[in-house]
């Protein structure tokens, strides 16, 4: 359980203003009426935030976030729950600080419509909710079909595990019972979609498994793309850790995967190829969450079109969209950055009900990834509004360097354990 | 240089990796408790990359002046 004294931290934090923040927890607590309704569909990396800072910055606001789980696993660190030196349990979180000492309603139910002009949205279970603002933030769905053959079912077979919990131990159960020499299959889809450095991430920890357990075996990566995130230090680690074990087949050579055959454990390339794995892991081509395709927020690319500076949609008013759904300019479908996004959607809402001018946002992205457990690195970069929308600031960001000694792999290592247990903590811990 | 951005964000970000009101609870370096002189003078100095850093170097040089003493202040009087 969380103490007071955490709670007051996090007020300061945010720099809570007026009246309202000396009167502490909860607006919905009193009998007295809400200044305003705020309403979160999704309780991942920038739902729960947003759901968070707007209590935290105006208390007199009453916030519901309606998520269907009652625990969520996350994305980031379960390339580690594969490689075998984290749990499942290590990557979960619940809603507790939530729904306790932020004062926020949390709803264990799924959205099924929204209206934005009535100003509500329906819940499966029956409740309708009406808001002044609504936060969307339902993260990605799987294209299924995109890629030939590869259906749900198929799913069961040749896991994703691009949204974690039980496709990631499946995937895991998979990688333990395939006999040393097996050949371990990874489809990675164009951009954009979630996570860009996760596949190549993800190819390392399954390779490190592998050294240790099965060193015969090999990883092939089929990509539908001809370069990607961090892509010098993932080549340049994976050789100095794992030397040939890990493959990467570029678009350009026939990288792309157009149909699955689970039957057969096999993925065909764009022209022709048959691959046959031990191990198939497909990541499919994705878009926005349905609730957010359903009430109309996706455009004709399948994300969410905003405004840059206060995520605020750009078809429908009053409702921000935020993190893997929306469309962010430069920045990437990373935890981070739903994060930052959930911080600045809150207090662009919160100014809105306030009637307050909208603050001069920035934005930011730091993602670490592992090579081994004490070889890190990392992309980041500090974002701002251009006449071409939201990009990286220049001079600043990037990537490790790409020259290094075993210091700063080992200290980016030791961080990336750290940026977690902090996240987690600004998001559902604490 | 583009609009400075307001403090109350600028503090928000730092929450991301050093903790909720700077308080780090594994291998980050925590913010509370700090001057906003200190916290101004370590950030130019990883922008100017006087001071090694794995990370802090890249991100700093994302900042205005004006950003790095109007965000050492926020600290300095939320973060205690």
């Amino acid at each position: 359980m969380v103490s007071k004294l955490s709670r007051r931290r996090f007020t300061k934090l945010a720099g809570a203003v007026g009246a309202s923040s000396a009167f502490g927890l909860s607006a919905c607590a009193t009998m007295e009426p809400p200044k305003a309704r705020v309403v979160v569909i999704g309780g991942g990396f920038g739902g729960a935030t947003a759901a968070k800072y707007v209590r935290a910055i105006d208390p007199a606001i009453h916030v519901t976030l309606v998520e269907p789980g009652r625990t969520f696993v996350t994305c980031p660190f379960s390339n580690y729950v594969l490689a075998g030196f984290k749990t499942i349990n290590d990557i979960t979180h619940n809603y507790n600080a939530l729904a306790g000492m932020h004062g926020a309603r949390v709803v264990h139910d799924t959205a099924s419509g929204i209206d934005p002009a009535k100003k509500a949205v329906t819940l499966a279970g029956g409740e309708t909710l009406q808001y002044d603002k609504l936060i969307v933030a339902p993260g990605i769905d799987f294209r299924w079909g995109a890629i030939d053959g590869y259906t749900e079912a198929a799913a069961e077979i040749m896991p994703h595990a691009w949204r974690a919990g039980p496709q990631t131990l499946l995937l895991r159960r998979q990688l333990e019972a395939m006999a040393d020499g097996g050949l371990v299959i990874m489809s990675v889809p164009a951009n954009p979609f979630r996570c860009p450095p996760g596949p190549y991430e993800r190819a390392a920890m399954i390779a490190h498994y592998l050294k240790g357990n099965k060193p015969r075996s090999k990883i092939l990566i089929l990509d539908a793309k001809d370069n990607f995130s961090k892509q010098p230090l993932f080549q340049d680690g994976w050789k100095a850790v794992y030397g040939d074990m890990i493959e990467w087949v570029p678009l350009s050579k026939d990288g792309k995967v157009t149909r699955a055959i689970p039957g057969e454990m096999t993925v065909v390339s764009e022209f022709g190829q048959n691959h046959k794995g031990a191990v198939v892991n497909v990541i499919p081509p994705q878009f926005a969450g349905a609730i957010a395709r359903n009430a109309g927020l996706a455009n004709q690319t399948g994300w969410c079109p905003v405004n840059q500076t206060t995520f605020e949609s750009t078809i429908h008013k009053d409702i921000h969209v935020i993190g893997d759904a929306c469309l962010a300019g430069a920045m990437p479908k990373s935890g981070f950055a739903a994060n930052s996004q959930g911080k600045v959607a809150a207090l662009s809402a919160v100014n809105a009900i306030n009637g307050r001018p909208t603050a001069a946002p920035t934005y930011v992205n730091t993602c670490y990834s592992l090579i081994a457990p004490d070889y890190g690195i990392s992309v980041t970069d500090v974002y701002r509004i251009t006449d071409q929308g939201i990009a990286p600031t220049p001079n600043a960001g990037g990537i490790s360097p790409r020259q290094a000694d075993r210091a700063q792999r080992t200290g980016e290592a030791r961080y990336a354990e750290g940026w977690y247990a902090a996240m987690s903590q600004d998001i559902w811990d604490a | 240089m583009a609009q400075n951005a307001s403090p109350q964000l600028l503090t928000f970000s730092c929450a991301g990796c050093h903790g909720p009101g700077g308080h780090s609870p594994s291998t980050i370096p925590s913010l509370f408790g700090r001057t906003a002189d200190s916290i101004a003078e370590i950030l130019r100095a990883f922008r100017t990359d006087q001071r090694p850093a794995t990370i802090m170097n890249r991100i700093a040089k994302g900042y205005s002046d004006a950003e790095i003493d109007a965000v050492a202040r926020e600290l300095a009087t939320n973060w205690k």
